[in-house]
């Protein structure tokens, strides 16, 4: 080689030549090292990197120098220098000179790689991020490569198949799989991969499974994507452990079950109940009717014989079976309320409440009674269930002031102090002891003798299943002979 | 003109014998036939022996044929078509009340339990549908 071509290469290489002698002193530079580490021009006789560099990077040069030499061979090794604020990265190639007459003892070429080695480092931060997105998923994440062999298994695949990425890395698939699925699955691999779709839900031919390492297997729920790298396929699937799920699922399927079984049964005894209202209906009055009947033509063929008593006996008897008759019916009319389902449309309150105040005063019209009724009320309810309900309350308020010379009964609304609208029948009639409140609404449950106030005790239990039907509440307040209020409301 | 009769379904026979009781009771003339079930009521109607009857008073609840069939068969058959039936009955079901509509009863009178009442609405309704109301042309 001549002087001159070697020359050439030095100095044009791009590449940063310089020789130092044992002590550090610099021997030789080339014009790329002028250009990039002594662009003000100092002389270097007898210069070293400390005249050069930021003595921490001179310092570290050194060290490095001295390795290099101390080795007596040579070293690679990425140097970070920074000069006038900027820091630039470069690969230094060392190596021992043999001693000769310029007593360089260390050659150094060295290249910038600033760039390169951002890449690097970019790649590094982008690598350690998707590792930390693979490893907080809670799903499994697994490639396989071309041969179906593991070469990713996140941390969720370790958790869900209890195999470390150790044990699994380099394995095939197989592994993870039930054995019945594995011919199934290599065949769907197969043909993913010679498909022109990039990903797919899989177990869209019927649920997948997974199998553990300790050989448990459970249902799953994956997709997979296909990848082409430098001409090499992988396949990513990503699998969640849906056994939870599918338990849940289960549980509610079968309570799904369970409950359309007893709706059926429901119905069932629904229809029974049915049948048994109506065979009450038609069969407990006939007797009832005969009962009557009879007794009174008993008076009336034999009333002359009969004693006052006997006459007697037989009107008893008579209400009686009267008094049979109206239960059955109020035990109807309570029973229908459970068995009907509500249809709820707009009532006009005022006008039934008024119309129901009329036929009152037509049954008795010697009575001095106020009804108090505003024109405006209205209400979403079951117009039917709601006349019951009003029949039920203004005929108690009409029967309960029956021994005042004069009454007054009032039907009206407000809204609670929790927004809810309340209404109201009042009556001044005879009242009741709040003490007894609770029984007020039970079937039965009368607070006064049938002497005293007729009734079958039904009435109230009716209203109060009216309301309920309503989702609504009832309850009522009153004191001895100082009237009763009867407060619901219908949701 | 020779009254024609009233045809009474009943099979229970105490309310047999207070329906005749209360029909007597009110002096109404009319023969009573008594049919204790659907079959012989449909036997009588449509036997060809007798005329149609000035009223059918029907009860629904009945053996071997039910008081909804005799109704459906009346209104089906052209010489009942047109003769008026009362049902008097124990039920009040709306079921029962809207079938009897539907199949064209001309009235619908639930037995009161109070002898009495059952006198006073057998008194109405003879009044009416023999006396007041005009029946349709033989």
């Amino acid at each position: 080689m001549t002087e001159g071509l070697f020359q050439t290469l030095v100095t044009t290489s791009g590449a940063i030549v310089c020789a130092k002698d044992a002590k550090g002193r610099y021997v030789f530079v080339n014009s790329q090292f002028t250009e990039d580490f002594n662009a003000s021009g100092k002389s270097l006789v007898g210069a070293t990197d400390l005249d050069l560099f930021p003595q921490e990077v001179a310092e570290r040069l050194r060290r490095h120098d001295e390795i290099a030499l101390g080795e007596n061979g040579s070293s690679v090794q990425e140097e970070a220098i920074r000069l006038d604020g900027e820091e630039r990265i470069y690969l230094f190639n060392r190596f021992s000179l043999p001693e000769e007459a310029s007593g360089a003892r260390l050659g150094i070429i060295a290249f910038e790689i600033t760039q390169r080695a951002k890449v690097e480092d970019d790649l590094l931060v982008s690598r350690s991020f998707f590792e930390g997105i693979l490893d907080i998923a809670a799903d499994a994440i697994i490639s396989i490569d071309e041969d179906q062999r593991i070469i990713l298994f996140n941390q969720g695949a370790e958790r869900i198949f209890g195999y470390t990425a150790e044990e699994a890395l380099g394995q095939p698939l197989d592994m993870l799989l039930p054995m019945g699925a594995r011919p199934m699955h290599r065949h769907h691999i197969g043909q993913f991969g010679r498909s022109e779709v990039g990903a797919r839900q899989m177990g869209e031919r019927g649920a997948i499974a997974g199998r553990r390492k300790d050989g448990t297997v459970f249902p799953a729920e994956a997709s997979i994507s296909r990848m082409r790298l430098r001409g090499r396929t992988t396949f990513t699937a990503i699998l969640r452990d849906v056994s939870e799920a599918r338990r849940a699922e289960d549980a509610i399927k079968s309570l799904n079950t369970d409950l359309k079984h007893r709706a059926a049964q429901l119905e069932n005894a629904n229809r029974e109940l049915e049948a048994f209202s109506y065979s009450v209906s038609h069969d407990l009055r006939a007797p009832l009717r005969s009962i009557d009947g009879f007794s009174q033509l008993l008076v009336e063929d034999f009333g002359a014989e009969l004693p006052g008593e006997a006459q007697d006996s037989l009107q008893r008897i008579r209400a009686a079976s009267q008094r049979m008759a109206q239960l059955i019916d109020d035990i109807l009319a309570l029973s229908r309320v459970t068995r009907t389902s509500i249809d709820r449309r707009g009532v006009d309150l005022s006008a039934m409440a008024m119309a129901i105040a009329e036929d009152l005063r037509q049954e008795e019209p010697q009575r001095n009674v106020t009804f108090v009724i505003p024109q405006d009320l209205a209400a979403e309810a079951d117009p039917h269930l709601i006349q019951v309900l009003l029949n039920n309350l203004l005929g108690n308020a009409w029967k309960y002031t029956g021994k005042h010379a004069s009454a007054r009964i009032e039907f009206g609304r407000f809204t609670d102090s929790r927004g809810r609208i309340v209404y109201f029948v009042r009556d001044d009639g005879a009242g009741f002891d709040m003490a007894y409140a609770n029984k007020l609404f039970g079937a039965f449950q009368r607070l006064h003798a049938a002497s005293e106030y007729a009734g079958s005790g039904i009435g109230l239990a009716t209203v109060q299943r009216i309301v309920h039907k309503h989702g609504g509440e009832v309850w009522a307040e009153g004191a001895v002979e100082q009237g009763a209020t009867f407060y619901f409301t219908l949701r | 003109m020779s009254l024609r009769p009233i045809l009474l379904v009943e099979d229970n026979p105490d309310d047999e014998k207070l329906t005749l009781r209360a029909l007597a009771k009110n002096n109404i003339q009319n023969e009573v036939v008594v049919a204790h079930d659907g079959v012989e009521a449909l036997d009588f109607l449509f036997g060809g022996r007798n005329p149609p009857p000035a009223i059918v008073l029907l009860d629904l609840k009945l053996p071997k044929i039910d008081g909804i069939e005799v109704l459906r068969q009346m209104r089906a058959a052209n010489p009942t078509k047109l003769t008026p039936v009362v049902i008097l009955t124990s039920s009040k079901e709306d079921q029962d009340l809207i079938a009897g509509y539907e199949l064209g009863a001309n009235s619908y009178i639930r037995k009161p339990v109070d002898f009495l009442q059952f006198t006073e609405a057998v008194r109405q309704l003879g009044l009416y549908w023999l006396i007041l109301n005009e029946p349709p042309p033989r």
